[in-house]
């Protein structure tokens, strides 16, 4: 009987934080839709940041193909390649820099102390501002995706993309974790976002979005292995240009590992943050 | 110059007999210090900026040291794509096959459009935000000044952060360019420096009318990060983009920029100079009558000050 309530109130409290993270997410979304300016510009600028790389590719080579691209990975279009890594990458950071805030947005506009007396845990805050976040990617990587298929139209395998898209699901998840320890960081420096910038920049070259991480030196090669987003993605990419292998399944059970331990590690580091900001009276100081 | 009406006033009362003498003398000091005037405000503005970012001496490192990360990248994308340093295209139509030097070139010079974007241009919405804005609209000086003295600040910024930018990779890639070479990529500077001055009333402008400039900011930065030759020589785009990149006075800066340093072409960089010269000196005037136009707009419908 007693077993019995208290699976009864667990699931009670359960639905009771997904409401609340629904609110959340429908608050950020009506925010959102007051500046119609800016709802279409975050749609499209993913397909904005794109071009620079790809345009860069372009010109290095002269032309789309690169025999050097195909010798290293045994697929020569520079344009598909490029863009499957930095569709990828686009998703991560968005997600990554939206969740990030999230919290520290609430103390700008002077709403953090209502949040935090509201019945809700900080996780469901942070996930329904996430939630948001990757809801809004979502948009600019379905018509990167699509602008991808057109490109890859003769060898485009709907079974491929399904597998690669697991790999996108298991990167969201990884950047809750991440994001994680990113809003501790915001929480307690309060204008993190430089050293953010400095983790997305170093991310950029430790991770194979536009070349593969065999051009990268040795001692790089070695830390770029150690990145749990090396595996994601190529992962996603040759999930998406090759279907299943046996590299493939090797990067997908490393993430599967990854994800739990990086999802735990940044709620502990999330909870000690606060707690401690808390103790010293430093949680809503401007 | 109403202190200076005050003090001849003051210093003449005994001269009420010569009426028609004491306002001309009023006259010709107050016409002799208005250019000082003009010079005096500029600076004040300028300096105010300055000792404002200068507070902050980690921020002008920070982006000093920065952006050359985001240059990595570029120098591996290049390296799985082609055998070797060098691209023949770059080759044929950047005026050099070294890819990551172009890339390289490009990327401190953006320096001075970023500067324009998020400095000068976004700088009435920042008194604003600070809660200046009237003040300094009260103020005895004309926008123009104000707009000037914004851009002279950024002036002191992108010196420091393209020097230490450009010193830095001179020691990683071996650049070895003469006195000259230097001379004429300074000269280049500030004939793109003109181009900024307009390119900053221009943005101010439309700051005015749109009042939310995040994201017009963005639109605008990434859009230029793709039309001009920062990255890749224009020939690459479609021709149908590819016009829009070639009427914007900061390509021409690129363009000479590099035609006298890596490529060192004379001949071409006197070119570009001169049509960098020409399109700046059109933006400038441009910017400014547009400036006063959507001022003037904003202030009779009373949307000026409004957050």
């Amino acid at each position: 009987m007693k077993s019995k309530n208290s699976i009864k109130n667990t699931a009670k409290n359960l639905l009771n934080e997904l409401k609340g993270t629904l609110a959340i997410y429908n608050k950020a979304w009506k925010i959102r839709k007051r500046y119609p300016l800016s709802l279409a510009f975050f749609a499209f600028a993913p397909l904005l940041w794109l071009l620079p790389h790809l345009i860069y590719g372009t010109a290095v080579t002269g032309g789309r193909y690169s025999a050097k691209l195909e010798s290293l990975i045994g697929f020569g279009d520079v344009l598909v390649y490029t863009a499957l890594g930095l569709v990828f990458i686009a998703l991560f950071h968005n997600t990554m820099w939206g969740t990030a805030y999230s919290i520290r947005d609430e103390e700008f506009l002077g709403t953090l102390d209502n949040m935090y007396i509201a019945p809700i845990s900080r996780f469901s805050i942070i996930l329904g501002n996430s939630a948001f976040a990757i809801s809004q990617a979502a948009v600019g990587c379905t018509i990167q995706m699509i602008i991808i298929g057109v490109w890859y139209r003769d060898s485009f395998n709907i079974v491929n993309l399904l597998l690669a898209t697991v790999f996108m699901v298991l990167a969201i998840i990884m950047v809750q974790g991440v994001s994680m320890v990113l809003v501790s960081f915001v929480f307690w420096q309060k204008e993190g976002w430089r050293s953010i910038l400095i983790v997305h920049s170093v991310l950029m070259f430790l991770t194979p979005i536009a070349f593969p991480i065999v051009v990268l030196p040795n001692y790089l090669q070695g830390i770029a292995k150690l990145n749990p987003l090396t595996f994601a993605i190529e992962g996603f990419r040759n999930a998406f240009l090759f279907g299943v292998s046996f590299e493939v399944m090797r990067y997908l059970f490393i993430l599967i590992v990854a994800v739990p331990i990086l999802l735990a590690l940044g709620v502990i580091i999330f909870q000690i943050t606060e707690k401690l900001l808390r103790k010293k009276a430093l949680l809503g100081q401007y | 110059m109403f202190h200076d009406v005050v003090l001849v006033s003051h210093d003449n009362e005994d001269q009420e007999d010569k009426p028609n003498e004491i306002h001309d003398e009023v006259l010709k000091r107050v016409n002799k210090s208005g250019v000082r005037k003009s010079i005096h405000a500029i600076t004040t503005y300028a300096i105010k900026n300055l000792k404002h970012s200068l507070r902050y001496p980690g921020s002008w490192l920070y982006w000093m040291l920065v952006p050359m990360l985001w240059l990595v990248p570029y120098a591996f994308q290049g390296r799985a794509l082609i055998e070797g340093t060098e691209s023949d295209f770059f080759r044929q139509f950047g005026g050099t096959g070294d890819y990551f030097s172009y890339v390289a070139i490009g990327i401190i010079l953006f320096n001075i459009v970023d500067a324009a974007i998020w400095g000068s241009g976004n700088r009435l919405r920042w008194e604003q935000k600070s809660g200046t804005f009237e003040f300094l609209w009260m103020s005895p000086v004309s926008r123009s000044e104000l707009l000037l003295g914004a851009s002279l600040s950024e002036l002191g910024w992108i010196v420091f952060v393209c020097t230490g930018q450009f010193l830095i990779l001179n020691s990683i890639l071996s650049w070895s360019f003469t006195i000259v070479q230097v001379l004429l990529a300074m000269l280049v500077i500030l004939v793109t420096l003109i181009g900024l001055f307009g390119f900053s009333f221009l943005f101010a402008s439309i700051i005015l009318v749109f009042k939310e400039p995040g994201t017009l900011t963005e639109l605008t930065e990434a859009s230029l990060n793709i039309l001009l030759p920062v990255r890749y020589p224009l020939q690459v785009l479609p021709s149908y983009i590819r016009w829009v990149g070639y009427v914007i006075p900061f390509a021409y800066g690129f363009l000479a920029f590099r035609a006298f340093t890596i490529a060192y072409n004379l001949r071409l960089g006197a070119l570009y100079i001169s049509l960098l010269f020409l399109l700046s000196v059109i933006m400038w005037i441009g910017g400014v009558k547009l400036f006063a136009k959507i001022e003037h707009r904003t202030r009779s419908t009373g949307q000026l000050g409004v957050y």
